[in-house]
């Protein structure tokens, strides 16, 4: 019997699948698998879900019953293998516990799902971006865009207005008022794709060529550093949204690439004869072209993201100080050199993770070289 | 060439002017008052007003200018609205013109409003002064419109946009100046130049950054070349785990174990092998000499840091080599019955280095992030010390000096990268985009 398995198609080892799997399993279940509270709980009043210890009488515990953040002040800084203080083996630190007495443990289990949170939307960020001025700029080029003269100027002048009074509105309004111009734009466009000749044509290849060259002639790390500090307000969204901006180029430059390759094709000619709008053309035949060197990009980027956040609560600025992550872990070990247990076991998570994401960009880059 | 190379420089110039313009704007969003720091500084004491002192100390600093070359404002907005000093009351202007009343209006208001409290002053009134200071702090949205209700104005629903020009008086342009002149103010913790300041960090990361750029250099294109021609050595598969394992392991991981198990006899007499982290400062020695003095400590980091660049590298070449050697020239270098070695050498890679060049750039940028948490463990007073401990202590102007530096070492060393590129392979076409 031969079972089709869809994620070797893509070239991962089952291994690799698996890995996966149980990283986003235990991700995701974080508050179910390390909790101080009652899953399930009978109090006075009935069935709960998280109750709190004291306030019921019996119920489910989770398989490890310490949160990230619960401090047990009866074990302080001990070992693994060490004696603890505990009343059962049920309650044992399997991993030991930092300075204040929070579980290693619960902590890593904490960490992935941070990981994850980081890893996932800052991938989206930059996929959004980056796919839509890879678009721009590859499809486009800078002679695709053909505006009559007087339709431009107008357009210039809405674009001006609606971005200024975008500045001075909040919240969803100014959100309308920012991306009208390319709406507009794009409905001005494929109403005049007619016009060939004594239009004014639309840079967008230069335009965003030149915002890439900028964002990545920035030093990423030190920039995220100072913006963090300088918003004030740690907060691992911020972080999120920072990476993901800085990220988006590498998408838009890989993107623009594989257009200018698939734009030659005879399909595209095809397409654009039996009058497919663009977004059309773009979306179902020249994304799926492109779609696995994204993939790759995204593997990598998987990796450099979460290795990025795991740096900065390393260094302690832009997560937020009750935020147990395995960056901030591996933190407490630079103060205590008595305690190995603090800096191994977060570090070989964060360490097995971007190995599996690289592995896993390696073997679909593999494939795809051999197809 | 020559053509290639003013281009290149040309297209450099808007760049830098961007990162100048995000740098300048990000330090008008700091939420430290900069007056205050500087009159910390000049031993005022702060916890009394200083309101002349405080004028004074604006004025030298040239926040009372307008921000940029140019402003777009709505129309009732003031021209002048950055020459209020008082910045409770500058909050309370723009918070009254951001609701649409004009600037008149708010001014009639605020006298109004201070003669009422002048007078309360003066019949010393307790309840009518607090009450008439909740309305100044605007602590609640009714008595936001209170205020300005004094005198019966009512808020625009509509503003148009204005537009003024500043000419070369303002903000940014004397902020470019002070750089060129002033060497970007002075560090609040110690009165001393930020760019000097600077100047000696810059000395320790270089020292450390560039030894791991030659070294990794070296043996990357070594092992490299290494592990691409010897397919199936009798090395091969254990030096490309151990490459994959360096080229996954995050550095400061990796420094953390190193400092943690291998500088100190916790773990047995034998886990004693390097030096511990604190660097010692001998006062009176020039940075240089202090490097030298401080070389053994130098060791671990540098070891550190060139392991993980040394997998970057190694995997760009071995792919290029392998790359090249599929190719119909290396077909024939062979076949003419020339030695292996002098295929590599002649043949193979003149060409397969040339894709590394281009990744060079963003290697040597790497190598100062990497460096940046290098230098936090090991207490080496480099860039990236510098940079984390003025963050804490909100020193701003070493922090803004340290990201334009820094842009401005990136933007050149992709420069360079791009002439190599031309200059190694004439090929390419000099005004095509990559």
């Amino acid at each position: 019997m031969k079972i089709n398995l869809a994620y070797k198609s893509i070239g991962l080892s089952t291994k690799q699948f698996c890995g996966l799997l149980v990283f986003c399993l235990f991700a995701i279940a974080h508050n179910f698998i390390a909790n101080d509270k009652y899953l399930i709980g009978k109090t006075q009043t009935g069935f709960g879900l998280f109750v709190e210890s004291e306030d019921a009488k019996y119920g489910i515990k989770a398989i490890i019953p310490y949160s990230a953040n619960t401090v047990d002040k009866y074990n302080r800084k001990v070992g693994p293998f060490s004696k603890q203080k505990v009343s059962s083996l049920y309650y044992r630190h399997w991993l030991g516990t930092d300075s204040i007495g929070r579980d290693v443990l619960a902590g890593i289990i904490n960490g992935s799902y941070i990981a994850l949170l980081v890893g996932l939307f800052t991938v989206i960020i930059s996929l959004i971006l980056g796919i839509f001025f890879g678009f721009l700029s590859g499809y486009y080029g800078d002679t695709g865009v053909q505006l009559r003269k007087p339709t431009f100027v107008l357009w210039m002048i809405l674009t001006l207005l609606c971005w200024f009074y975008s500045f001075y509105t909040f919240g969803f309004v100014a959100f309308i008022f920012f991306i009208l111009p390319l709406l507009v734009l794009g409905f001005l466009v494929n109403n005049v794709s007619g016009i060939s000749r004594g239009g004014f044509c639309f840079p967008f290849d230069t335009i965003i060529f030149r915002m890439i060259e900028i964002i990545s002639s920035i030093p990423g790390l030190f920039l995220i550093l100072i913006i963090l500090t300088v918003l004030g307000k740690p907060s691992i969204w911020n972080v999120i949204i920072i990476i993901g901006l800085l990220r988006w180029p590498i998408v838009a430059r890989h993107l623009r690439a594989e257009i200018l390759k698939i734009k030659e094709e005879q399909f595209i000619d095809s397409a654009k004869s039996i009058g497919q709008t663009d977004v059309k053309i773009f979306l179902y035949h020249v994304l799926p072209m492109a779609a696995s060197p994204l993939i790759i990009i995204s593997a990598f980027g998987f990796a450099t993201s979460i290795l990025l956040e795991s740096t900065l609560s390393f260094l302690g600025i832009g997560v937020p100080l009750g935020e147990v992550t395995w960056g901030s872990l591996i933190k407490e070990a630079r103060f205590h050199f008595d305690a190995w247990w603090l800096a191994l076991f977060p570090g070989l998570m964060i360490y097995g993770l971007i190995y599996l994401f690289n592995s896993i960009g390696d073997n679909i880059n593999h494939k795809i070289r051999n197809i | 060439m020559t053509r290639f190379i003013l281009n290149r420089i040309f297209l450099a110039i808007p760049t830098l002017f961007f990162i100048s313009v995000i740098v300048f704007y990000l330090s008008k969003l700091v939420p430290q008052d900069p007056v205050l720091s500087l009159m910390d500084l000049r031993g005022v004491d702060t916890s009394i007003d200083h309101d002349d002192v405080y004028e004074k100390i604006y004025k030298e600093l040239n926040l009372d200018l307008p921000n940029f070359y140019f402003t777009i404002q709505p129309s009732h907005f003031p021209k002048t609205i950055n020459q209020t000093f008082d910045t409770n009351k500058k909050d309370l202007y723009l918070k009254l013109l951001n609701s649409g009343y004009s600037f008149v209006d708010i001014e009639k208001a605020i006298n109004n409003f201070s003669q009422k409290l002048d007078a309360a002053k003066a019949s010393n009134n307790a309840a009518d002064i607090i009450e008439l200071n909740k309305v100044y702090n605007l602590e609640s949205p009714e008595q936001h419109n209170g205020l300005a209700h004094l005198n019966d104005s009512k808020p625009k629903s509509f503003f148009w946009p204005s537009f003024y020009l500043n000419g070369f008086n303002n903000q940014y342009h004397k902020w470019l100046q002070s750089i060129f002149t002033n060497g970007f103010g002075i560090s609040i913790l110690d009165g001393m130049t930020a760019i000097l300041k600077v100047k000696k960090a810059l000395t320790w990361t270089l020292s450390i950054t560039l030894i791991d750029f030659f070294l990794s250099l070296l043996f990357g294109i070594f092992i490299g070349t290494y592990l691409a021609t010897n397919e199936k050595g009798r090395w091969q598969k254990t030096f490309s785990q151990i490459l994959y394992f360096l080229y996954s392991i995050p550095v400061f991981w990796f420094a953390t174990m190193m400092v943690v198990y291998f500088t100190t006899d916790d773990y047995g007499w034998w886990t004693d092998w390097f030096p511990s982290v604190a660097i010692d400062i001998y006062p009176g020695k020039s940075t240089f000499q202090q490097i030298l003095m401080n070389a053994e400590k130098f060791i671990l980091p540098i070891l550190i840091l060139t392991l993980h660049s040394l997998a970057y590298i190694t995997r760009l070449v071995r792919r290029s080599v392998l790359d090249e050697l599929d190719k119909p020239y290396a077909l024939l270098a062979f076949s003419k019955g020339l030695d292996k070695t002098e295929v590599i050498r002649k043949h193979i890679l003149k060409n397969a280095l040339i894709p590394t060049i281009t990744s060079m750039a963003s290697a040597f940028a790497n190598a100062f992030a990497g460096s940046l948490v290098l230098e936090v463990i090991f207490n080496i007073p480099g860039m990236g010390r510098l940079l984390v401990s003025s963050m804490e202590s909100a020193d701003w102007n070493v922090v803004f000096c340290i990201t334009l530096l820094l842009s401005f070492v990136t933007i050149v060393s992709f420069i360079i990268a791009d002439i190599l590129y031309a200059y190694v392979n004439p090929k390419i076409e000099l005004n095509a985009k990559t």
